[in-house]
This record gives C-alpha cells, sequence and structure tokens, in this order.
C-alpha cells in the first residue's frame, strides 16, 4: 500500500512537473480582412506518402497567419488538402484535433479538380475519433482536394469529455524496482475554436 | 494464473501482428439499402464490471490471484442487480436500433436463431429473401468500467457494428466500431463520452441502486444504436 502510495506520489508530482508549455486558448472571433475570395488550390498540402504504408498522417496548424479565404460575408482560415491519385484504397478521416482547451471547429468540404464543390459534410456527419472532431470517407472517382475551414456556426460552443485511461511507471522501493498501474478519469471542458490542429489519417487498406 | 498470462501474452502479439483497424463509412450515393434485417444475439447475457487498474493488479501473482476474485464477485453481483429489475441489454438495444432506423426510413426487421459463442460477426449469413437489401451484424460488450483504484464505475459499451449486402455477404457496405466510455481505442474508433450523472464511486454504490445501474447501461446503448444510425444516414 505503501508502494502504491509512494508511486501515487510520483505521478502526480511528474505529471505537474512536465506542464510548462502555455495552452493555445479558443479564438472565437476571426476578423482578418486581407482574405482571397476563393482557397488557393496550388498550395495543396499533399496526402500521398513517399512509400506506401497502412496510416499516413498528416497535420496542420490553424493560426492567424493561416490563409484565409472569404466564403459568404465573412472570413475563416482555411488549410487545402490533395487527394492520393491512387485513392480507390484509401479511407480518410479528417478532423481538427482535440486540444487541451480548444478544438479546430472544422468545417470540410470536397473540391473537384477546378476548385467547384463535390460534396460538403453535414453535422451529422461528424463523430469524435481518436482525438479528432472529425468525418471519415472514401474519395470518389472526381474529387481532388479536400477544403478544411473553420465553421463559425460551431465555434464558440463547449465540448465537454470524460476521459478514462490509465498511467504505467515504475519506482525504486526497498531495494528493488516497483511497476505499477493508476487509472485515470479525467473530464475537460474544451471549445470550439477558429484556430488550432487539422489532421488527417489515409487509411490504405492494401498495406499490412 | 497461467492460463490468463497466456491470453495476455496472446492479445499483446496479436495486437502487435494484425493489421490496424480500417472502418468502412457507409456511401449514400454508392448504396440503395432500404430494407435491414438485424441480426439478433447481439449482446452476451452477463454485463463487465471491470477495474482495470485495480490495487490487486499491482502486486504480482498474488495479488492477480487475488483480484481475478474480487472481479469476479462484482461482477457476479452487478449481473445479480441487474437481473433484479429485469434488464436485458440486447431487447434494448434491438428494441433503440429498430426506432432510430426506422427514424432514417429505413424498413427494420429481426432475425432470431442465431448464437455466437465466440461473440463475433456471424461466418455466415441467412440467404437473401428477394425482400432483404441488407444484413446489420452487431456484437456488444456493455457493463460498468472503472479506469483502476479510486476512480469511478461509469457504464460502458463496445459495439463493432457491420452492414452487409444480403444479394453477396462478402461485400460489405458498413463497417464501424463505436466505444461509449472506452479505454482502448484505434483511429477509425468513434467514440462517445459517458453521461456524468452515472457515476459510481464503488461496488457498494453500484449495487445500493440498481434501477440507476440498469438506467445507465440503457443511456449508453440508446447513445451507441443512434450513432450506429447515423453513420446509415
Amino acid at each position: 500500500m505503501r508502494a502504491i502510495a509512494v508511486a501515487v506520489s510520483i505521478g502526480l508530482v511528474s505529471g505537474c512537473a512536465t506542464t510548462t508549455t502555455p495552452l493555445d486558448p479558443p479564438r472565437l472571433v476571426y476578423d482578418r480582412t486581407d482574405c482571397a475570395a476563393a482557397p488557393d488550390l496550388m498550395n495543396a498540402v499533399s496526402l500521398t506518402p513517399r512509400s506506401e504504408r497502412a496510416y499516413f498522417y498528416v497535420s496542420r496548424a490553424v493560426d492567424h497567419a493561416t490563409p484565409c479565404w472569404t466564403p459568404d460575408t465573412q472570413a475563416a482560415p482555411y488549410i487545402v488538402f490533395e487527394i492520393p491519385a491512387a485513392f480507390a484504397d484509401k479511407t480518410l478521416i479528417v478532423g481538427g484535433g482535440m486540444e487541451p482547451h480548444r478544438i479546430f471547429a472544422a468545417r470540410i468540404m470536397t473540391l473537384d479538380a477546378e476548385g467547384a464543390p463535390v460534396r460538403e459534410f453535414a453535422a451529422e456527419d461528424f463523430f469524435f475519433r481518436q482525438g479528432l472532431y472529425s468525418v471519415q470517407f472514401r474519395p470518389r472517382e472526381w474529387e481532388r482536394y479536400i477544403l478544411v475551414t473553420s465553421d463559425r456556426d460551431l465555434v464558440g460552443q463547449t465540448y465537454s469529455s470524460i476521459h478514462i485511461g490509465v498511467n504505467s511507471g515504475a519506482t525504486y522501493a526497498a531495494g528493488t524496482y516497483v511497476s505499477y498501474n493508476i487509472g485515470i478519469d479525467e473530464s475537460a471542458d474544451r471549445v470550439f475554436s477558429h484556430t488550432g490542429t487539422v489532421s488527417v489519417i489515409v487509411q490504405d487498406g492494401q498495406v499490412d | 494464473v497461467f492460463k490468463k498470462a497466456g491470453l495476455v501474452a496472446l492479445a499483446a502479439c496479436v495486437s502487435a501482428c494484425v493489421s490496424p483497424y480500417v472502418a468502412t463509412p457507409y456511401d449514400r450515393e454508392a448504396h440503395t439499402v432500404r430494407s435491414i434485417v438485424m441480426i439478433d444475439d447481439s449482446a452476451e447475457d452477463q454485463g463487465i464490471a471491470y477495474e482495470v487498474a485495480s490495487l490487486g493488479s499491482n502486486f504480482g501473482l498474488i495479488g492477480v490471484l487475488a483480484d481475478a476474485t474480487v472481479q469476479d464477485t462484482r461482477k457476479r453481483a452487478v449481473n445479480e442487480a441487474l437481473d433484479g429489475v429485469g434488464f436485458d441489454a440486447e431487447a434494448l438495444l434491438e428494441r433503440r436500433l429498430d426506432s432510430a432506423l426506422e427514424g432514417e426510413a429505413y424498413e427494420v426487421s429481426v432475425q432470431s436463431g442465431f448464437d455466437r459463442p465466440k461473440r463475433d460477426f456471424l461466418v455466415s449469413y441467412p440467404t437473401a429473401d428477394g425482400n432483404t437489401d441488407a444484413y446489420l451484424d452487431v456484437v456488444v460488450v456493455y457493463g460498468y468500467l472503472s479506469a483502476g483504484m479510486l476512480q469511478p464505475f461509469r457504464p460502458h459499451v463496445t459495439a463493432r457494428v457491420r452492414l452487409v449486402s444480403a444479394a453477396d455477404p462478402s461485400v460489405i457496405l458498413m463497417d464501424n466500431v463505436v466505444v461509449y466510455n472506452g479505454m482502448a481505442s484505434e483511429p477509425g474508433y468513434i467514440v462517445l463520452t459517458p453521461n456524468p450523472d452515472y457515476a459510481f464511486k464503488d461496488r457498494a454504490a453500484l449495487l445500493a441502486e440498481p434501477d440507476r445501474l440498469a438506467a445507465g447501461i440503457e443511456e449508453a446503448l440508446n447513445d451507441v444504436a443512434d450513432t450506429i444510425a447515423r453513420l446509415l444516414q
């Protein structure tokens, strides 16, 4: 029991000591006035890995310097991703990353080769998948790009969640190493934001 | 104990060796499913009541032995409490799936007579009768889960769900995993956060209010069923 108490104590101390990076707050107002009318496809982020792999992760930060467009009367930041040419066996997960205090309020649509919208995902299509507020889909033949921008209607809403897990560690006690597992049960409130992180996971069903 | 250790080693090997999970999203434009038959025996008769990083599991072989007894005793007591209030996870799940899918304009029926000794998807599906577009195959684990010592028990459901073509069951139209208050997750898994109202601090609290105990799992099953219906919108 004493060893566990020590372990718990060590776990708590190390947990506190490692929190040194300032946490980015959610950005609820986006007021840039120098935005383009349409997204620039020339700088699309490639989703094609150098070699075939089962999972290919691509992640980009969205901040105040990220390119922006004006889809209606109000501006929003955006990132364009280029769908792999060999898309037939690919399943994509695209979404906003869950950070300690914020989630990028992703609005996601696909575009054809000329940049015309093909489909836009509705709120009902979004789910939380391992740290991503995301949609999952298989690209269609005429889809070439994925446009991820911020959803003004979603910004400011709060997502409250509970996360459970196990922290493992070891400590030196009474002349021997003692390994331990401690259950964690954490609640968090995160606010949807104009800024944050956008991630794409390209899953290739043909690679082990 | 050795059997348990062997299973753990096997699970570690399997998880290290198998291909990563890739879900199959349902494409409404590509498929025209309207009539769905749900395959029954979706849930085990007994729910889980498991504490993951328990005190005993941190104390070597003797601790693991003692822990297994504690876990089994708790599970038995929780299931007796659920039986006492007439809780039936499978009936609740099927009823909610039926109403949620009908809300999406599907015609739904349940086909019984199946048994899943390995708690897995069916190996072979019924011969198509011409009126069924697809079979909905759902395998569910439910109950209560605590992350570990001094952490609350919360409702838990893991549902593996698959929609296969009735004309050719080798064609998978949708495949997903929905986890309510889960611990293990892969990138394709859909994660649902638990309702904080259903948190029980220990075994005594779990057993003190059987109706509330059952209501927590029922809400989790409903949430999962509604999610499955959304995946087929």
